[in-house]
């Protein structure tokens, strides 16, 4: 289950998220539907990948400061929620952009993670504009593993 | 990185801000540091490449974008600089493209 918003000052139309997602998550299940010229970072999120010890997630925030990054496990769950400030609305010249694209001024996105890991010991690093996740898999496999008795 | 099959060519995004001296672009470029940023101005069209430690779809990513410059891009003063996943930018105008206000006596 992946849920996603991004909020960039005023209100979108709740029908908007709709489809946002609905496209997001299409685009995300066949990549090669959307042609390369118009894909953006903005277009691949966050991605986890599954290593035989530790789950490792990476997400694109560029422009960020480790401050401004929680990052948040609660059972299975990821959380990761950014907000960055735009610099030239600080100096009061924001009026002056010839061209707008850049991503949204916070990000949050929520994951089901595939597999148990220790929310504990869980390491997270921020670099050049990645954000880096390291979650260490749980060892003790007795509460996925069970054997069932056919009657 | 010049295999295009291997590799997953992404548009920066960008934003552009016209100053009174100069103007600002700021391209998001997560995963890309200066000693992996190539940028070159060549018949006024500036070309950016920065190859990025991201990976997806298992292919690792590579932004690319052009731009046109206007006649009143300073070209020989232009400097850029990379922080946290941005890289700015900064390209001053001529002299001669700025305005001037004259008084009427």
């Amino acid at each position: 289950m992946i849920k996603r918003w991004n909020v960039d000052g005023a209100p979108t139309p709740a029908a908007w998220h709709g489809l946002d997602e609905l496209f997001d998550s299409l685009m995300r299940k066949w990549p090669e539907l959307r042609s390369n010229w118009m894909a953006t970072a903005k277009d691949f999120g966050l991605e986890l990948e599954v290593g035989e010890n530790e789950v490792v997630a990476t997400v694109p925030l560029p422009g960020c400061r480790s401050e401004e990054i929680e990052v948040e496990v609660n059972g299975d769950f990821l959380r990761v929620q950014a907000r960055r400030k735009d610099a030239a609305v600080e100096e009061g010249v924001e009026k002056r952009y010839l061209k707008r694209e850049r991503t949204a001024l916070e990000y949050s996105e929520t994951v089901r993670l595939p597999v148990r890991v220790v929310g504990e010991t869980a390491a997270a690093e921020y670099g050049d504009g990645v954000l880096t996740i390291r979650l260490p898999r749980e060892n003790d496999q007795r509460k996925n593993h069970r054997v069932i008795k056919v009657d | 990185m010049e295999d295009n099959k291997k590799v997953l060519t992404l548009m920066p995004l960008a934003d552009i801000l016209d100053g009174e001296d100069a103007v600002t672009v700021w391209f998001e470029v997560p995963g890309v540091n200066a000693e992996a940023t190539e940028i070159e101005v060549k018949d006024q069209v500036l070309s950016l490449t920065g190859a990025s430690t991201l990976v997806r779809n298992g292919r690792p990513v590579v932004f690319k974008r052009q731009f046109q410059l206007s006649d009143a891009a300073d070209v020989e003063k232009i400097t850029a600089e990379t922080r946290d996943g941005v890289l700015t930018l900064v390209i001053p105008k001529l002299q001669r493209s700025k305005v001037h206000r004259i008084d009427v006596k």
